[in-house]
């Protein structure tokens, strides 16, 4: 049987799956994107329960299962505490689009935060080999903001005089 | 059963076509507060220790996407399990985690946006090989086209029959708060809606639909604790028939008959014609209600027809909440059922109420045609 199977050809099939979605993002992502968008504003939400800082912003914290009650700016400037240096290109499975390579993802605690409530976004400075764990970065916006992630371009790291 | 498990509360938010306020998240958590608030627990020992989430992959655009609800159902520190198929098997879920000791009051949370994706059939047509029913264009309407067409002939159902199952749902659910698809049609309405999937008519087809719902369940000693009407779920049951629609009697009740012989032995139900007061039947197409009925044992196998001319449906209580037809996403069908025969036996259903009701019988069912059936007995 297995001497036969090495003598037959064995068909696969290519197919693209893809359905467009509309992703609510609700009252509380929702306001989150609209400071960043209007305002360049990026505003954490605070959970009176707990003292917990939600970044981005969700209606229930994980830990106490209650609402966040107060919003607080935080930002722009914050610390870098973990990063990862991508050397691959992931691309769209649409458009086969891919980003420039290597590109840093990073972990950022805004400035105004207490605790930790980590903030996920790209990282950029003119020598990577510069970004290190506890460096300071702030965040870029863009010039033309649509409610999105985007509205930030990047964290940029703050090189230190030497 | 030998221990007794109860549902102490239950919460749905209202079912609409298109819930674009709200993120998944708040929609479960709009109900998992609600039924939290009912019973005044939190999360945690002697509180509730765990919960079983139900959702799809698919619908959400999400791989586990119960990772996106772990938040909001006090999953943080201790156990969440999801179930992928109809509510009512979360149900099931729910009630296999008490009796078997390790939990003594269970979250059920469950949710579907249907409006998420560009196109519910897009995404049932997922549920299909890619190799042999994709290509031929089969999704879930397509698969139940297929059975409507062999089961009408097979009992008698005509197209005016399955008007009146609509005409009858939108009158129902115009007394349900919750109900997505409230406004009166007529006979001639239905008749003149276009044909979808030949002989399903668009008006026979549910309407698209968003909605969460969460349920407390408890063992016995801590559900009279927590609750003055516990209502006892007595008996459950559940079948999968094959996956491939042409191995099938698709006119027939091969999974679902399998799943109510269960239940109701369990529930030592005897004469399911005479001994039910109230029955909701998840109908995502209008044949499915005859269909169902001869499934149940409300009428005899091939007299789904004649149980609609004789006025079954009133006569056996049938989806007085209006059934899947008004409205409920996948998912949440069979265990917006469930929840209406908690609602009918705590007396909380309100001009649908059907009057001194003792016993109640929920039906959902998961996959193309009607493919896995779960049947839960419930008792006050």
């Amino acid at each position: 049987m297995s001497e036969a199977n090495t003598e037959q050809e064995l068909i696969v099939s290519r197919q693209i799956l893809s359905i467009n979605q509309t992703f609510s993002t609700g009252p509380v992502m929702g306001r989150f994107l609209i400071e960043l968008r209007d305002n360049k504003r990026i505003m954490a939400l605070r959970c009176s329960a707990n003292g917990r800082y939600l970044l981005p912003p969700r209606e229930v914290d994980a830990m106490s299962v209650t609402e966040g009650d107060e919003w607080i700016e935080v930002g722009p400037g914050g610390t870098l505490r973990e990063y990862d240096v991508v050397y691959y290109a992931s691309p769209d499975p649409l458009t086969g689009e891919t980003r420039d390579v290597p590109y840093v993802i990073g972990w950022v605690n805004l400035d105004g935060v207490e605790g930790i409530a980590p903030l996920w976004h790209l990282v950029e400075a003119d020598d990577i080999s510069k970004i290190k764990t506890g460096a300071r970065v702030e965040a870029i916006f863009a010039e033309k903001r649509s409610g999105t992630m985007e509205d930030i371009k990047h964290f940029k790291l703050i090189e230190e005089e030497a | 059963m030998g221990k007794r498990v109860a549902i102490c509360a239950v919460a749905q938010t209202k079912y609409e076509s298109n819930k674009w306020q709200q993120r998944m998240q708040g929609l479960v958590w709009e109900v998992v507060k609600d039924v939290k608030e009912q019973v005044g627990l939190g999360f945690g020992p002697r509180e509730i220790e765990s919960s079983v989430t139900c959702s799809d992959d698919l619908f959400d655009a999400r791989t586990i996407s119960d990772n996106a609800i772990t938040d909001v159902v006090g999953a943080h520190f201790q156990g969440e399990e999801k179930v992928a198929a109809d509510g009512s098997q979360a149900v099931y879920y729910a009630v296999s985690q008490i009796l078997s000791g390790h939990h003594d009051v269970v979250l059920l949370a469950g949710h579907c946006k249907e409006s998420q994706g560009a196109s519910r059939n897009q995404v049932t047509h997922l549920a299909f090989d890619p190799f042999f029913t994709r290509p031929i264009g089969l999704d879930y309407l397509a698969a139940a086209g297929l059975q409507a067409r062999a089961y009408m002939a097979a009992s008698g159902v005509t197209d005016e029959q399955l008007a009146d199952v609509v005409v009858r749902s939108r009158q129902w659910a115009a007394k349900n708060p919750l109900a997505n698809a409230q406004d009166a049609v007529t006979r001639e309405d239905v008749m003149a809606s276009p044909m979808v999937a030949d002989p399903i008519r668009e008006g026979h087809v549910y309407p698209v639909s968003d909605g969460a719902i969460a349920m407390i369940l408890a063992s016995e000693e801590r559900a009279q604790e927590l609750c003055d009407n516990p209502v006892w779920i007595t008996g459950l049951g559940n079948c999968y028939d094959t996956f491939y629609l042409g191995e099938r009697e698709l006119e027939g009740n091969f999974s679902l008959s399998k799943a109510a012989e269960r239940a109701y032995k369990m529930a030592g139900v005897t004469d399911p014609k005479a001994e039910l007061d109230v029955v909701e039947i998840a109908d995502q197409y209008a044949y499915q209600q005859a269909q169902v009925a001869e499934g149940l044992g409300l009428c005899g196998a091939g007299e789904g027809g004649a149980w609609l001319e004789a006025g079954g449906p009133d006569a056996q209580n049938v989806n007085r909440s209006g059934g899947m037809l008004a409205g409920n996403p996948l998912l949440m069908g069979g265990l917006a059922r469930v929840a209406e025969c908690v609602l009918q036996l705590q007396g909380e259903a309100g001009d649908r109420q059907v009057a001194g009701a003792k016993r109640a019988v929920a039906q959902g069912s998961t996959g193309p045609a009607g493919q896995l059936q779960t049947v839960v007995v419930l008792e006050n």
